[in-house]
């Protein structure tokens, strides 16, 4: 099909105002925000992930005609939020679609009694708190990427917000969802406690399988979400720890006494290293995010340091300030690639490093519950730790939507960075922590802090860095990075995915975390989508119905 | 596996279950997967069944069936200490893990009310779902593995406390009221045990209970259980928190309702729990099962019921559990024509409601027909369309 006729047959259904095909546009949906397609994109490599066309559908009506003109001329589909996944759940395979829900941006009912609302999937995370806020709720759901990345999204992947311990994941929130299935037909997974009355309880429970699928199995359109009433109460500490088994078993006595903090993180000695650097360093702006810091720590600072020169003494002409930026911009990468170049000799380093780490701990909420927890926890943690005062805990709680999407200055520098957020119990937590540590050292530089807690166990969220020479050997080092950590979170007994989801990325280990799941997943796409048009080739790795 | 026992049909007449054509009685999880995947084409098809408590007939359609016992398969597979979690073979009695974990100083403190006879795995399995609360509440909330068979093949989630690996696969066993699958065994969140207090308040009325139950929200009080009824017109919650926390909360609670409330502590808590779960009604074993119906509301549309609830001589009501969101109402009608007129209204008030001793055709969405087809071809498993 030519792109002229691709795009008349789109037209047709949606309107050709909300039809794009035009380099640009296909450009900017050539990758979300998956670090790998970042590394393609900066390689000009930008082919293997640009779609056919965008399309914007205005209501579930449209989204169901689209699916109904994939079936037929079996073009893939792919559903698109804000584009923020960061495990390449939302590019296509060079032919698809992309099926941009974002024109589903209403915030669409909310009671207040019932503590219910309805919001179409493409509303951004922000704006619907924002909304919720200003009637005194809040839905409680607060990933570091709010600002850019939308409810849809979030269903589709599993997220978990920051405050996770308080409020609960994503899938603790959504009552029922309206989804347009890969049959294009409509359908709410479960009876909508905002409108049904009576209804039918069909089984299994539809809306926990379609939760975390992705697109595979369909467009989630709408959503009934539980909310709660704004807190109005903080409580936010930091507390230092002699090492991080000290800190975990605070942590893991915490949530078994059955307290309930909204946040609970701690940084590994590293970790806790940048995050006290930024906050101290006079040089860096508040809120400067952990990228940032790490790179003002190696000597690429001198780029800065140039700049600064010029505006001291005045412009030079544009030719000599040039020569004189990509010169520095050689040396930088030069110096990067000597630095990290050698992750295993930083790794070591950063081992020998004292074994000081920082926990944030925050409760919220209302009445006589939020004061009398944070009391007793407070109280649990310095009989173990070392009480920071309150200053570290505000400091995150304002600065905790500064740390991702700055990661372009690493790529400029000639680097990579990214992260992997696993999960186990609490008896595993450490065997997992060192083995992933170990697997991944050779590779990259690791830095790993600890979040969303549970009463069995954690998540650790690991991020990385890495530098080679050239695209192809930048790939390749990135891939053995993956491939090596994951197969060590896989051997010890973990589970690979905490809250990112798995797009393209994690797809080959999702056997992993459901051995004998495959088949399963099969029978949900056969039933779902017997064509295999949506979102081909995530979750698993091609399943054998998919079109791609 | 057990010597093929004598079928007693009185246990199925008791539940007011169809009586199967055979039974078998396996040992452990394995024996039970194993049953389920020799199967063959001409075998009839098979039904898991517990305690017998909460499968519905009508999901059994019209089918000739075999059913297998799970009593045999009890055994306690571990204890994890340090993360606080038990696996158990699917055929647990909720009372006995409650009584087996306690030795070792642990509980299911934080779930809602159970039925003490009711099996892990037909807990799990059945389709009424509960208002989902945080780290507790319903069963399903604390399951962070499992073990599977379908008729094709095995399924495992292995241990994490989350996962987003795409479509969560516990939910065609959990809610799935062994249609495609059945559970072999489970890992289960279980607490420490540590100090609880219980609030009786005295709420003569629903209206009265749900006053209450609001004023406890609004403090943002995090409960682990809650119970109503008529009969006893007390509304009674339980908090498992430290001492401390609990003392802030009790002294509060005693300053809001006053002469209302009774304070309950220490071993009585536990006593409170057991005699609760031992009466719920929501057991095929009730004596006033055939009478009762059981139904999820919002709570502006439990406001909104009642008046004509409370005003109902005919009817007792209990609610369990209360959630931020809906309440779980059971009624029980004292006549078929009392009953029959609160389902008719219930279904125009409830999120959804059915009676306790299902009536009728379950109703299969083509999608469920389609999955079951897909996951089942051959029949192998009694429940589905």
């Amino acid at each position: 099909m030519t792109r002229s006729t691709l795009a008349r047959e789109l037209a047709h259904h949606v309107g050709a105002s909300h039809v794009l095909t035009s380099l640009p546009d296909r450009l900017a949906y050539n990758n979300d925000c998956w670090p790998r397609g970042v590394i393609l994109t900066r390689g000009h490599v930008v082919r293997p992930h640009m779609p056919g066309a965008i399309v914007c559908p205005g209501d579930a009506l449209e989204v169901q005609q689209l699916i109904q003109w994939a079936r037929r001329t079996q073009t893939p589909l792919v559903p698109y939020g804000a584009g923020s996944g960061v495990c390449g759940g939302g590019v296509t395979d060079g032919h698809g679609v992309i099926l941009d829900v974002k024109r589903l941006k209403a915030l669409k009912e909310v009671s207040r009694d019932d503590l219910l609302i309805r919001a179409q999937s493409g509303v951004i995370g922000m704006n619907l708190e924002q909304e919720l806020q200003r009637q005194g709720l809040t839905l409680g759901h607060f990933p570091s990427s709010l600002l850019c990345s939308s409810l849809g999204g979030y269903l589709a992947a599993r997220s978990a917000g920051q405050y996770s311990s308080r409020y609960g994941k994503i899938e603790d929130m959504v009552a029922s969802m309206s989804v347009v299935t890969g049959r294009a037909e409509l359908m709410e997974t479960a009876p909508d406690p905002l409108s049904s009355r009576g209804g039918q309880l069909d089984c299994p429970d539809l809306t926990q399988l379609f939760v975390g699928s992705e697109g595979t199995l369909g467009v989630i359109c709408e959503a009934t979400l539980n909310v709660q009433p704004q807190p109005t109460k903080r409580y936010y500490r930091g507390f230092q720890f002699d090492g991080v088994d000290e800190a975990l078993d605070a942590m893991r006595v915490m949530m078994q006494q059955g307290l309930r903090p909204a946040v609970v993180r701690l940084y590994d000695a590293f970790d806790t290293i940048i995050a006290r650097r930024g906050k101290s360093s006079s040089k860096q702006a508040p809120g400067a995010s952990r990228m940032d810091k790490l790179r003002g720590l190696l000597p690429e600072g001198m780029v800065h340091r140039v700049a600064q020169w010029f505006d001291d003494y005045g412009e030079p002409a544009d030719a000599l300030r040039g020569q004189v930026q990509d010169r520095v911009e050689q040396v930088t990468r030069g110096l990067m690639g000597r630095v990290m170049g050698q992750p295993l000799i930083l790794n070591k380093m950063i081992d020998a490093l004292p074994d000081e780490c920082l926990l944030i701990v925050g409760f919220e909420g209302d009445g006589i519950a939020c004061e009398a927890e944070a009391e007793h926890a407070f109280e649990l943690l310095r009989h173990r730790g070392l009480d920071l005062g309150q200053a570290p805990g505000e400091h995150w709680l304002h600065n905790r939507y500064n740390v991702s999407y700055k990661q372009s200055a690493m790529y400029a520098a000639g680097a990579f960075v990214d992260t992997m957020e696993v999960s186990t119990t609490w008896e595993n937590l450490r065997n997992l922590y060192w083995s992933v540590r170990r697997a991944l050292s050779p590779h990259v530089l690791v830095m790993a802090h600890f979040s969303h807690v549970y009463p069995e166990g954690c998540s650790i969220y690991f991020t990385f860095a890495g530098y080679a020479p050239t695209l192809e050997d930048t790939l390749e080092r990135y891939e053995l990075t993956w491939r090596t950590g994951l197969d060590a979170v896989a051997a010890s007994g973990s589970s690979v995915a905490h809250h990112h989801g798995v797009g393209l990325s994690k797809a080959p280990w999702t056997e992993h975390d459901h051995p004998g799941g495959r088949s399963l997943f099969e029978s949900l796409k056969a039933t779902f989508d017997p064509d295999g048009i949506m979102n081909p080739g995530k979750v698993y790795t091609s399943s054998r119905g998919d079109r791609g | 596996m057990a010597e093929q026992q004598e079928l007693d049909s009185t246990f199925y007449d008791a539940r007011a279950l169809p009586a199967p054509v055979a039974e078998h009685w396996p040992q452990s999880g394995a024996e039970l997967g194993e049953l389920v995947a020799e199967r063959v084409e001409r075998d009839p098809p098979l039904v898991c069944v517990g305690a017998g408590l909460h499968l519905d007939p009508a999901a059994l359609g019209e089918r000739v069936f075999e059913v297998v016992r799970t009593e045999g398969c009890d055994r306690l597979l571990g204890l994890d200490q340090t993360s606080g979690i038990v696996r158990v073979e699917a055929g647990m009695r909720w009372r006995t893990l409650q009584e087996a974990l306690a030795v070792d100083g642990f509980g299911l403190t934080h779930y809602a009310l159970q039925c003490d006879e009711a099996t892990i795995g037909g807990l799990l399995s059945r389709r009424h779902p509960m208002p989902r609360a945080l780290f507790g509440g319903d069963i399903r909330e604390g399951v962070v593995a499992l073990q599977a068979m379908t008729p094709g093949s095995p399924y495992r989630y292995l241990p994490a406390p989350r996962k987003s690996s795409g479509p969560d696969m516990r939910y065609l066993f959990m809610g799935g009221q062994g249609a495609v699958g059945v559970i072999l065994d489970v890992s289960l969140v279980c607490w420490p045990l540590q100090g609880s207090s219980a609030w009786s308040i005295a709420a003569p009325k629903l209206w009265d209970a749900l006053e209450a139950w609001r004023w406890i929200m609004s403090q943002g009080i995090r409960t682990s259980w809650s119970h109503w009824s008529s009969e006893s017109g007390r509304l009674m919650v339980a908090t498992h928190l430290p001492s401390i926390v609990r003392a802030v909360q009790d002294r509060e609670a005693a300053r809001h309702f006053k002469d209302r409330l009774e304070l309950v502590e220490g071993g009585q808590v536990e006593q409170l729990r057991v005699g609760l779960e031992r009466q719920l009604p929501d057991r095929r074993l009730d004596e006033h099962a055939s009478m009762t119906t059981r139904a999820v509301l919002g709570l502006e549309a439990l406001a909104t019921a009642c008046e004509r609830l409370d005003a109902s001589d005919s009817s007792a009501l209990v609610v369990t559990p209360f959630g931020d969101h809906s309440v779980t109402l059971y009624v029980r009608d004292a006549d078929e024509v009392a009953r029959d007129k609160t389902r008719a209204w219930l279904g125009h008030v409830a999120l959804w409601a059915e009676p306790i001793l299902g009536t009728g055709a379950q109703h299969w969405a083509p999608w469920s027909q389609q999955l079951k087809r897909q996951l089942d071809p051959h029949d192998t498993l009694a429940v589905g369309p």
